[in-house]
């Protein structure tokens, strides 16, 4: 049977136009049950004796999810017009929909009543799409009613009530997803928990013929409501408005920025009301408030009281449940690791400063995760009511930029001391928090495994076991190199060369290795031997699509989630010792001054003579009696690393410092045994001068070739704004640096040295490399060729090329080299802009969320090796506050702030509280003196400048329900051993 | 876009190994020796055939067989944008030329020497696979036009999109970009006269795409010469040759 | 297509007798079989058998901008294409002359002289949607698939009918902001809600739209909607536009002899009336032929 669908439609070009698409209707649909007949036994998919059938409608599959995912929710029959409305709306919740159906165990049958001859519908006049596809819903879910009569209840969930009223007049029974789980599932009653907000109220008998009205008439409106898209749209056409994506601080979700090219600076918007319920990462519209209402940022730590924080906001007067907790909280201690993105260097420079401050007037789309928000629930406050039934709790989510979420749950005691995940759903002008539901349990808080699975789900890194799909395209093991391979077109042998390769200790995962040789004319061959992924990972192949989506191997202290399967990992890409493996090599003629004279790209095949660990080939370089093949090829080209390092230096490349701590971790219980600097040996740089090397030489030869469509890796110039806080900071100890090119920076910074303090260089490196912003994939018709450079390294051009087994940046220009060398075609994505600059986002998104879960795990262990322990270290101040100071303890790696005055005790720890009056003497017993960065005592007898060394004892508060703290308090240095204070 | 819903449904609620609907009609026009429509899906499509006659360039003359002219058009209001696109466009001009490659090898030209034929093919609607639509119209208008033919030509395009091999694409497929495997195959003697793909496919997705497009074709021809047979019994009757 | 003389004498003489060769009287029409709604990509079609000849109209809407003599009214385009289906004759650009000359004819019958007055045809007034910068746009698209004498008339008929089956869906727009942006804000036009679906409005003015009656004067005889073979006897051929109630909108001649003025006028009449008759009946059909066929 066949129909002809019309509809007319706006094309892109904005014409209107008849579209007229053929609709055919059939006979051979089932309903998917063992009850009927007629059914196919091939389509059996919801069980028999299930206790009834659901049916639900698209607003469920839209905002239910969480609810629906649950493993108490089965035998749900899902109507194909659900499927293709929600895949219009929402492609991630089309996604878990789609996974839904996919699942044995849920039973979640799609019947295509579209295309079924007896439910398919057409739409009455005057009867709008919505209506047209509710109706399609009913009269399914009536067939399937009627066809299993007697035999088995079927169900519409809806919570439309409109559409309620409806089913019942056509004789079919519907019930909204919270009544459904109070009347018919007393069984899980969890389950209510997960129901998402807003619906809840709606679905109260009581308020029944209101609905939704009742609740916002009963209730004050905290917010200002948000302007229509269409006033939004007109006001930003007539330059009122300002639109643009919102960063929030890291520590308060009630203060953010927001960059517009209209305002050609950021916007500040500075508390609860301003911010009008806008997130991290929501695409927001401002209004500039007054000039005279311009502020800067708060400039004091936070805690020491509420006042801080939000300011006057009319959200604070709500009563003690709705205090302030964002703004209200303290900074926690957290670990140092490579510089922010480029918008938290806004907000540090010229922190004084007022600026353009504004409000939000509307929200352009929303940022929500699908997958949740970690975090745990608030504890109860001393004078709170015993929770029991169900009852309305606060979640915080562990990521400080996101605010309070309001969550209903009948297990808020239980919950109490557990990580949970929690989606938001709405967030209404009359309600302070956000709306959300519970969605699931991660485990105890403090638990090393529940806190990873957290670090691992904040920052979206996927560690599901890798598909069958694309485990068959590994080869199988034992795998060696075969005649085959060696008669591959461009391949070279190699095996005669010395090669080795010097890698951290146990590194499994080796992409690269190495090798010099002398030649008859007194030059140098130099080679760098890069594993040949890319022989093994085809373009479009199962294993290319999941490697590109992961983009890097991520590394925990103790855990690796890898790009590639291990196999290849560990084994088949990994340049072992012994072994004959394929490569992509580089290979350099460079006389004794290390000038390259020619270079050659190859694939080839190499048998590492040894994998050598960085001390080893430290001890091989130093021990002059070892005369062998190996060392001396590692001599020389130690004595090349060296000049190439110095001639890099002498065009302006920065010597950047971060904080990198390591872990010895206890083999079986996996736990923390001791935590260092790591030590950086002249072997590391060597390995790192070489693969620089490779990086440059094969980022002009791809640019070369492919000036539009090369991945290339840049690292712009910093503003001389981002500069300031280190500037200001040297300026108070009399220390100039001069920032206005690499070359001076690295001037400057080389002679920043005290005599009395041997570690004071390193610090002031590591606040320069601060200032700057991060180094981003990019494609190279998408820039000026003089934006290609790489500011740090002082290289015109850059890409990455060594590292292809944990990149897929490297396998990216693995592959466009091979294009250059007429080895291979370009893979369909990597030929033209659009496909190469999404691959490049989706690059350094991922690099930067694996930095930040590296760095995220390295604070975990921090906590847990200082459980058991109190800690006194040697530190620096890094920042002077009116009421203590921010300090960086080197040998942990750690900042955080210690307070000179007694701290006011807004959570409920542990510690003594302190009373008000205490408090207010506290404040006025120290001056700061922005100027000089100094804080002072009123008496004079203690004084902090910038940079100072001092000494702090560390230990772990614990809090209520396993809620536990690093806590860092100012002691003298005198109770400071010797063995603990810092030697450069 | 989905194609392919996982309960392996297309857009349009086929199946991926299934035709449209198929219609024609015989003799639909005065003037002409032989005429049909042939409809298959929302692709319309009329031919429409003149001669055997004199062949009316002299120089043009086959002394061994008959010449076939052939022309493709489409009407201005037959595409979803409307376009004029006359009949000398580049792309009606290849198809007249594929058109007529393909009748080439169906009609038994050495029969009828110093002859020509002329074979007119109008699209009234297009909705995918016009081609050979096309070619299963102006097969039809020559049987009609009882114009000898050594098999019937029937003609059926099949895809490959999302992992699926597709029979007979509509517009909307056809326009996914996908490869788009247009054949006509004479059934009996098991012969290509049409084979167009143009895109890189690995070579065993184009076997199952050929293969699954040559089902099509069977399919076709088969309900093309029930009609046939059909409207030749009409004739029959009404000429008083066969009792009801 | 020609004729012998010995045809063209054989029909010239049938006709002084009153009897024609498909049997009609001199005043009758040739049969008319009409079939509303065959493109369904159209907004509105229909295909006219009239006799042997054999017509197919699609008209489509499309939003465009308008005429800078008439910013506030629609537009309408016909052409009209003479298949090759029909006869060789007019392959390659054989049919396009004639095409063109009875494109200009039928667009002349379809529109009114002053669009902006209105009446005398379609009221492409009602077809404006933003006033001086959108309307729209009417493409009249004729094939002519066989031609067995009165083309024209033919093509008008069938035109009317797939007009009366058009439906233009309704458009909401809104402009750009206003202040300070100048007039360089472009509309942008949506489709209303609830005009997703199927349907839309039907065309204003399509009762207003005159018929094209062709008169052969065949020696002293008159056939009104003369075959082609009819057209080749007669002397001249009379084309007359009247509108249904039965008023003359225009009127052109054509042939090889030349019509004498003095019988105009009573010629002229004939034509109104044979031409409101068959209007008549042929909006009669649209009112309850149902809206699209499948």
């Amino acid at each position: 049977m066949h129909h002809n669908n019309q509809f007319v439609k706006k094309t892109k070009k904005g014409q209107i136009r008849k579209v007229v698409r053929e609709h055919y209707l059939r006979d051979d649909i089932w309903s998917g049950t063992p009850l009927d007949e007629e059914c196919e036994a091939s389509a059996h998919k919801l069980s028999a004796s299930a206790s009834h059938y659901l049916v639900i409608d698209t607003n469920i599959a839209l905002h239910q999810l969480d609810f629906l995912e649950h493993p108490a929710i089965t035998d749900v029959v899902v109507c194909s017009v659900v499927l293709e409305e929600v895949r219009h709306k929402n492609s991630a919740a089309y996604q878990r929909l789609r996974a839904l159906c996919a699942s044995d165990a849920k039973r979640f049958y799609v019947f295509a009543n579209e295309h079924h001859r007896e439910t398919f519908i057409k739409s009455e006049a005057g009867e709008s799409p919505n209506d047209r596809n509710d109706r399609a819903i009913r009269v399914a879910t009536k067939w399937y009613a009627d066809r299993l009569a007697g035999r088995m209840e079927v169900i519409l969930l809806t919570n439309d009530s409109g559409s309620r009223r409806l089913a019942e007049e056509e004789g079919v029974r519907a019930i909204g997803a919270a009544s459904y789980v109070r009347l018919l599932r007393p069984d899980a009653t969890e389950l209510l928990d997960m129901v998402a907000a807003g619906t809840v109220v709606e679905e109260d008998p009581e308020e029944e013929d209101g609905g939704a009205p009742v609740r916002s008439a009963k209730r004050k409106r905290i917010y200002e409501e948000h302007k229509t898209f269409s006033e939004v749209q007109a006001g930003i056409r007539e330059g009122r408005f300002h639109q643009g994506a919102l960063r929030v601080n890291r520590y308060n979700p009630y203060e953010g920025y927001v960059g517009s090219d209209s305002v050609g600076q950021d916007i500040l918007l500075a508390g609860r009301s301003h911010m009008n319920r806008a997130m991290d990462g929501d695409i927001v519209a401002v209004e500039l408030l007054p000039e005279s209402e311009w502020r800067g940022p708060s400039s004091k730590l936070p805690g020491q009281g509420k006042a801080t924080g939000g300011g006057s906001d009319a959200a604070e007067e709500e009563g003690n449940e709705e205090e302030d907790v964002g703004a209200g909280a303290e900074p926690e201690v957290f670990q140092v690791g490579p510089p922010d993105d480029p918008s938290v260097l806004a907000q540090r420079a010229g922190e004084e400063a007022k600026q353009p401050t504004g409000r939000v007037v509307g929200i352009i789309s929303r940022n929500w995760r699908s997958r949740g928000y970690c975090g745990s629930l608030k504890p109860p406050s001393a004078h709170a009511r015993p929770l029991h039934g169900a009852s309305n709790v606060l979640f915080l989510p562990v990521e400080r930029r996101y605010p309070a979420i309001r969550i209903q749950t009948r297990q808020a005691d239980s919950l109490m001391d557990k990580r949970l995940v929690v989606a938001i759903d709405s967030w209404p002008s009359d309600s302070t928090h956000p709306l959300g539901h519970y969605v699931r349990t991660l485990g105890t808080i403090g638990d090393k495994d529940t806190e990873t699975e957290v670090v691992l789900i904040e920052n979206d890194i996927n560690t599901s076991p890798f598909t069958p799909a694309v485990h068959e395209c590994v080869p199988t093991l034992p795998w060696r190199v075969t005649e085959d391979h060696l008669a591959q077109p461009g391949r070279t042998d190699l095996r005669h060369l010395p090669v080795c390769s010097v890698d951290p200790p146990g590194c499994k995962d080796i992409d690269d290795a190495l090798h010099v040789r002398p030649l008859p004319n007194g030059n140098y061959e130099l080679g760098v031997h890069i594993a040949d992924v890319t022989n093994f990972l085809r373009p479009g192949s199962a294993m290319d699509v999941e490697a590109a989506a992961r983009a890097t191997t991520t590394y925990l202290v103790q855990r690796r989630i890898d790009m590639l399967p291990k196999p290849l990992t560990e084994d088949i890409c990994s340049l072992r010792g012994g072994e004959e493996r394929l490569t992509f090599s580089v290979l350099w003629e460079v006389n004794d001054n290390a000038e390259i004279q020619s270079t050659k790209f190859t694939k080839g095949v190499i048998k590492s003579r040894a994998a050598l660990q960085y001390a080893e080939a430290q001890s091989r370089i130093d021990d002059p009696r070892l005369q062998d093949e190996i060392t001396l090829s590692l001599r020389t080209m130690n004595k090349l690393a060296k000049i190439l390092r110095r001639r890099r230096a002498e065009r302006g490349a920065l010597q950047l410092a971060s904080p990198e701590v390591k872990f010895t971790i206890d083999t079986e219980t996996h736990d923390p045994l001791d935590v260092g600097m790591y030590q950086v040996q002249e072997a590391n740089q060597m390995v790192e001068e070489m693969m620089l090397l490779a990086n440059v030489s094969v980022a002009e030869a791809i640019a070369h070739h492919f000036p539009s469509c090369s991945l290339l890796r840049r690292h712009p110039v910093p503003a001389p704004r981002q500069f300031e806080p280190i500037l200001q900071a040297a300026a108070a100890v009399g220390l100039t640096l001069d920032v206005s090119t690499s070359k001076s920076l690295a001037e400057s910074l080389d002679a920043a040295v005290r005599p009395e303090d041997p570690y004071f260089n390193k610090l002031v490196r590591i606040l320069s490399t601060r200032c700057m912003t991060q180094a981003l994939y990019f494609c190279s018709g998408d820039h000026a060729p003089h934006e290609f450079l790489h500011y740090g390294l002082a290289s015109p051009i850059y890409t990455h090329f060594t590292s292809p087994i944990r990149r897929y940046a490297d396998v990216m220009v693995h592959r466009l080299l091979a294009a250059v060398l007429q080895l291979e075609s370009l893979p369909e994505t990597a030929r033209d802009r659009e496909g190469l600059r999404a691959g490049a986002d989706n690059l350094n998104k991922r690099h930067r969320n694996a930095q930040l879960a590296g760095r995220a795990s390295v604070e975990l262990h921090t906590l847990i090796f200082f459980k058991d322990r109190t800690v006194h270290a040697d530190a620096r101040v890094t920042k002077v506050k009116a009421n203590g100071l921010i300090v960086f303890v080197p040998k942990y790696g750690i900042e955080g702030p210690v307070y000179l005055t007694p701290r006011a005790d807004g959570n409920s720890n542990s510690g003594p509280s302190s009373s008000s009056n205490n408090k207010a003497v506290a404040e006025s017993a120290f001056v700061l003196d922005e100027k000089k960065q100094t804080v002072v005592s009123r008496d004079g007898s203690v004084r902090y400048r910038v940079f100072d060394p001092c000494a702090v004892r560390i230990h772990v508060e614990e809090g209520y329900g396993h809620r536990r703290q690093l806590v860092l308090e100012l002691i003298s240095r005198e109770q400071l051993q010797e063995a603990e204070q810092m030697v450069a | 876009m989905e194609y392919v819903t996982p309960e392996g449904l297309r857009i349009d609620g086929r199946r991926p190994k299934e035709l449209r609907r198929l219609d024609c009609s015989l003799d639909v026009l005065q003037s002409a020796d032989g005429s049909a429509v042939f409809q298959m899906g929302n692709t319309k499509v009329l031919a429409a055939v003149f001669g055997p006659h004199e062949v009316e360039v002299r120089n043009q003359m086959k002394e061994d067989k008959a010449i076939i002219k052939c022309e493709y058009a489409m009407a201005a209001f037959s595409t979803g944008e409307r376009r004029k696109r006359g009949k000398s466009d580049r792309r009606s001009q290849e198809l007249s030329l594929v058109i007529k490659a393909a009748l080439e090898q169906t009609v038994m030209v050495e029969l009828l020497p110093r002859t020509q034929i002329d074979v007119y093919v109008q699209v009234l609607q297009a909705d995918g696979g016009t081609r050979v639509a096309a070619i299963n119209a102006a097969v039809l208008a020559l049987a009609s036009a009882g114009v000898p033919l050594r098999d019937l030509a029937a003609g059926c395009a099949a895809g490959y999109l999302e992992g699926h091999s597709l029979l007979d694409l509509n517009f909307q497929e056809d326009s996914a970009g996908g490869p788009d495997c247009s054949i006509a195959l004479h059934p009996n003697s098991d012969r290509l006269v049409l084979l167009q793909m143009d895109s890189r496919l690995p070579m065993d997705t184009f076997e199952a795409v050929l293969n699954l497009a040559q089902d099509g074709c069977r399919a076709v021809a088969s309900f093309m010469r029930q009609r046939l047979l059909e409207h030749t019994r009409k004739l029959a009757m009404a000429r008083g040759a066969v009792r009801a | 297509m020609s004729h012998s003389s010995a045809e063209i004498d054989f029909c010239t003489q049938s006709c002084q007798h009153g009897i024609r060769l498909d049997g009609r009287a001199c005043e009758d029409f040739r049969p008319l079989e009409l079939e509303l709604g065959l493109i369904a990509q159209a907004s509105g079609s229909a295909r006219l058998h009239l006799g042997s000849t054999d017509v197919i109209v699609g008209v489509k809407a499309e939003v465009g901008a308008p005429l800078r003599e008439h910013p506030d009214c629609g537009r309408l385009q016909a052409t009209v294409e003479m298949s090759s289906c029909a006869s060789p004759e007019y392959e390659g650009r054989g049919g396009e002359l004639w095409g063109l000359q009875l494109a200009q004819a039928l667009e002349a019958s379809l529109v009114p002289e002053h669009p902006e007055k209105g009446g005398g045809g379609l009221d492409l007034r009602s077809l404006s949607i933003i006033p001086g910068k959108a309307v729209w746009l009417l493409y009249v698209d004729a094939l002519v698939l066989n031609d067995g004498g009165g083309v024209l008339c033919v093509c008008v008929c069938v035109a009317l009918a797939a007009l009366s089956n058009t439906r233009v869906c309704v458009c909401v727009f809104t402009m750009g902001g206003g202040a300070g942006e100048g007039d360089a804000a472009e509309p942008e036009i949506e489709l209303e809600d609830d005009e997703e679906g199927e349907g839309g409005r039907p065309l204003q003015g399509v009762a207003e739209v005159p018929l094209i009656v062709s008169l052969g004067q065949v020696d002293n005889a008159v056939v009104v909607d003369p075959t082609c073979l009819e057209e080749q006897c007669a002397a001249s051929v009379m084309h007359i536009a009247a509108n249904a109630r039965g008023e003359v909108c225009g009127v052109q001649q054509s042939g090889r002899q030349g019509v004498d003025p003095a019988a105009l006028v009573a010629l002229m009449e004939r034509g109104a009336a044979a031409g409101s008759e068959v209007l008549a009946s042929l909006h009669a059909y649209f009112k309850q032929a149902p809206q699209q066929g499948t």
